[in-house]
């Protein structure tokens, strides 16, 4: 498990994005081979979306080739209603962006049955090839879409009455009135997630910390589902600070000094690449670099791309973003506390460009 | 996105990058159009699948419902209440010029005309939709002979009217035909008007108030036989009075049946009506103010001497638009408000299956293009 801790809501957005942005990207989707995407609702992931099409207008991403798959959606809410996840999914999301409509999938809550609904979703996703990333949130009751306490980690897409706590939390969107909330809803099933070859889990908020520590420091339990990941291969929980408020200062001392200079490299070729890396040795120790924000900086290859992550709040540094273009005036910045950029440049013209020779050698 | 002819013959046309008047207010929102009727994307993305053929950028301008007018005595040279052979040419002269004036829909105006004047003109005139061709005519407005001689204005005197025995079969006798005739101005003081605006009301003709000199209870009277519509606010009829308020009692009345709006034309020309009487009249009703131009056959003229029906006139000078309201109530005042005061419910807004029937506007409010059905029949010379 990975798990980012971010300042705050925004931040952590900004991070899930970039991360969600820079993978479709890596993975160069064709009309061929899409890239399949697994999609939530709800406020957590909001300012996600909205910082994904804010990729996508300026340029740095398309999602024509990309596939959706929506986790759940309300049983007998009508697809029009302003609540309902379609709505949701294209007010602030599919209605912005150059999606593929063919390519959006989100269960049926008005099927005429539900079972068959569930079993031909889980259907199409096999004929999908399986999700290449599933991104989700968590519950206060630390349930993963709507697998709510007890529901078996094994599930897969199926119908569930909602406990409780889900109606309670959801009542704020239909007038404080719990009885105008749906009481069932179809979910993709624990198992189901579990398939998707990475998983990215949001979570913000100091009302989902105690989930967020029941989900990483207590053991697998399927009263609170979102554990199961604790046995996939590869998931990331993004938070924020406030939603780890409950876990022990042991857990986030250790992920957030983990800001790891994670260099993948590739196909890396000598001949072609200019490799800088500046770590800031100058008025502050190694410790408190690593200590007031977690960062982690990937860096990808791709031919004639320079990619560089800078997956954690920077204080003053730059944020250099997908493009390689940004340098934020010269070395002293990107020497200021707490940054560590790595560089890798394909050709020295790009070198160049990004105002190299403008850099003054550090002080 | 490729073209998408597959999910349907017609073309869909996206809007974009415009902000919309919808739910009384400015959204940034695209207009989605097919067909001539506003599409809701939403169906169209999930139930179609489908996407837009062709996006028009509207570079960041107001986009309103067409307006309509419901009081328009002719312009051009136009005048619609003159008996000539060929009426319809004039009226497709004259809706074809308002196009630039950002008007989709209007209801020409005859004003009071000997009885063989209505018999030449009404049954030249029909109802039928706009298009490239020029604004829709919603129906007639006929506006007299059943007034105050009082409040005459510039009606010609001798062709008033008043109810005799029959009530509405003299109104027939008036104007041989109601077919084609969206709404009457009358004076409800007159003798037998009450059972008239009655039957009118039934046969589906908006009754609207004017050139009257009716106290508040025989307008309310009225307005519970079925009136809806107050003829330019303020001309015409008795002044305000704190002990009876008239017509103008109308827009505050407790009277008014409920779920009814009564609405009421202004011309906002700052000539007809002092801007601070018009604000007092939007403050006490907002919902009701429906702007009208009551242009007459000067209009887009050189200044001179014309004739308006039966009458001759003297033209001189420009008017001038007064605002005193919100962006969004003034926009609303010339489209929607209308519409409502016809029970058009596809036109004067830009919700999902109406009439895409719209103007773009700069934030001035100045008229770059028009559309009707969709297609685009005026364009600002850049």
């Amino acid at each position: 498990m990975r798990l980012v801790i971010l300042d705050d809501y925004d931040l952590a957005s900004e991070w899930a994005a970039k991360y969600i942005r820079n993978r479709i990207i890596q993975f160069k989707p064709t009309a061929e081979r899409c890239f399949t995407l697994g999609l939530p609702t709800g406020s957590t992931p909001y300012s996600c979306y909205q910082k994904l099409i804010e990729y996508y207008r300026s340029g740095d991403i398309s999602f024509k080739y990309v596939k959706t798959f929506n986790m759940d959606e309300y049983v007998g809410l009508p697809r029009a209603h302003p609540e309902s996840y379609h709505s949701y999914m294209w007010n602030n999301f599919f209605k912005h962006i150059d999606i593929d409509p063919a390519n959006v999938h989100i269960l049926d809550g008005n099927a005429e049955d539900l079972e068959a609904e569930c079993q031909a979703y889980e259907d199409k996703i096999a004929e999908a090839g399986g999700i290449e990333m599933f991104v989700g949130g968590i519950g206060p009751d630390g349930h993963i879409a709507f697998n709510e306490p007890g529901s078996s980690l094994v599930s897969r897409t199926r119908v569930k009455t909602l406990a409780k706590d889900t109606i309670v939390a959801n009542a704020r969107f239909f007038g404080n009135d719990l009885s105008k909330v749906p009481s069932m809803a179809l979910t993709v099933g624990v198992g189901t997630v579990m398939n998707a070859k990475e998983v990215v889990i949001l979570i913000t908020g100091a009302h989902k910390a105690f989930a967020l520590y029941k989900a990483i420091e207590e053991g697998v339990n399927h009263m609170w589902t979102v554990s199961a990941f604790q046995q996939h291969p590869r998931t990331i929980f993004v938070c924020d600070e406030d939603a780890t408020l409950e876990l022990r200062v042991k857990t986030v001392k250790y992920f957030k000094g983990t800001s790891v200079l994670a260099v993948l490299l590739p196909g890396l070729s000598l001949s072609n690449c200019i490799l800088c890396v500046c770590v800031c040795v100058l008025d502050i120790s190694l410790q408190q670099l690593f200590q007031s924000t977690s960062h982690l900086i990937g860096v990808l290859m791709g031919t004639k791309r320079c990619v560089v992550w800078n997956l954690g709040k920077v204080g003053t540094g730059p944020t250099l973003d997908i493009k390689g273009v940004c340098m934020n005036k010269g070395w002293r910045c990107i020497m200021r506390p707490a940054c560590v950029c790595i560089w890798q440049l394909i050709d020295c013209r790009s070198l160049l460009d990004v105002g190299y020779n403008k850099a003054k050698p550090c002080a | 996105m490729p073209s998408n002819k597959s999910v349907s013959d017609a073309p869909i046309t996206q809007f974009v990058n415009c902000r919309i008047l919808r739910g009384s207010r400015l959204q940034r929102e695209d207009l989605w159009v097919r067909s001539g009727s506003i599409l809701d994307p939403e169906k169209l993305f999930f139930d179609e699948q489908g996407y837009a053929d062709d996006r028009v950028d509207c570079e960041g301008s107001i986009m309103a419902p067409g307006f309509i007018d419901v009081q328009i005595n002719g312009g051009y040279g136009v005048d619609f209440s003159e008996a000539s052979e060929d009426v319809s040419a004039g009226v497709s002269l004259v809706s074809k010029k308002i196009l630039q004036h950002g008007v989709t829909s209007f209801c020409p105006t005859l004003v009071t005309s000997p009885a063989a004047v209505y018999h030449k003109v009404l049954p030249q005139v029909k109802v039928h939709d706009g298009g490239a061709h020029g604004a829709g005519v919603l129906g007639l407005h006929l506006e007299g002979p059943f007034i105050s001689a009082e409040k005459k204005g510039a009606h010609p005197e001798r062709f008033l009217r008043t109810f005799q025995a029959g009530g509405i079969d003299d109104l027939m006798a008036a104007y041989g035909s109601l077919d084609n005739v969206a709404m009457v101005t009358l004076a409800p003081e007159l003798a037998g008007s009450q059972s008239v605006v009655r039957e009118l009301c039934r046969r589906g003709v908006t009754v609207s108030l004017g050139h009257s000199v009716a106290n508040l209870s025989q307008a309310e009277e009225a307005v519970d036989q079925g009136a809806s519509f107050i003829t330019h606010l303020f001309n015409a009829m008795l002044p305000f009075h704190h002990r009876d308020p008239g017509i103008v009692g109308l827009l505050t009345s407790d009277r008014v049946p409920s779920g009814r709006t009564v609405f009421y034309g202004m011309i906002a020309d700052g000539i007809h009506t002092n801007p601070a009487a018009l604000r007092i009249a939007h403050r006490a009703h907002p919902e009701g103010l429906v702007l009208v131009t009551d242009a007459i056959m000067a209009m887009g003229l050189p200044p001179g001497r014309r004739t308006l029906g039966q009458q001759v006139i003297e033209i001189q000078g420009l008017h001038a638009y007064v605002a005193g309201c919100s962006v969004e109530e003034a926009l609303e005042a010339a489209s929607l408000h209308p519409a409502q005061l016809l029970r058009l419910h596809h036109k004067g807004n830009l919700d999902y299956g109406s009439d895409a029937d719209l103007v773009l506007l700069d934030d001035d409010l100045n008229l770059k293009a028009t559309f009707i059905s969709g297609e685009e029949v005026w364009k600002k010379a850049p």
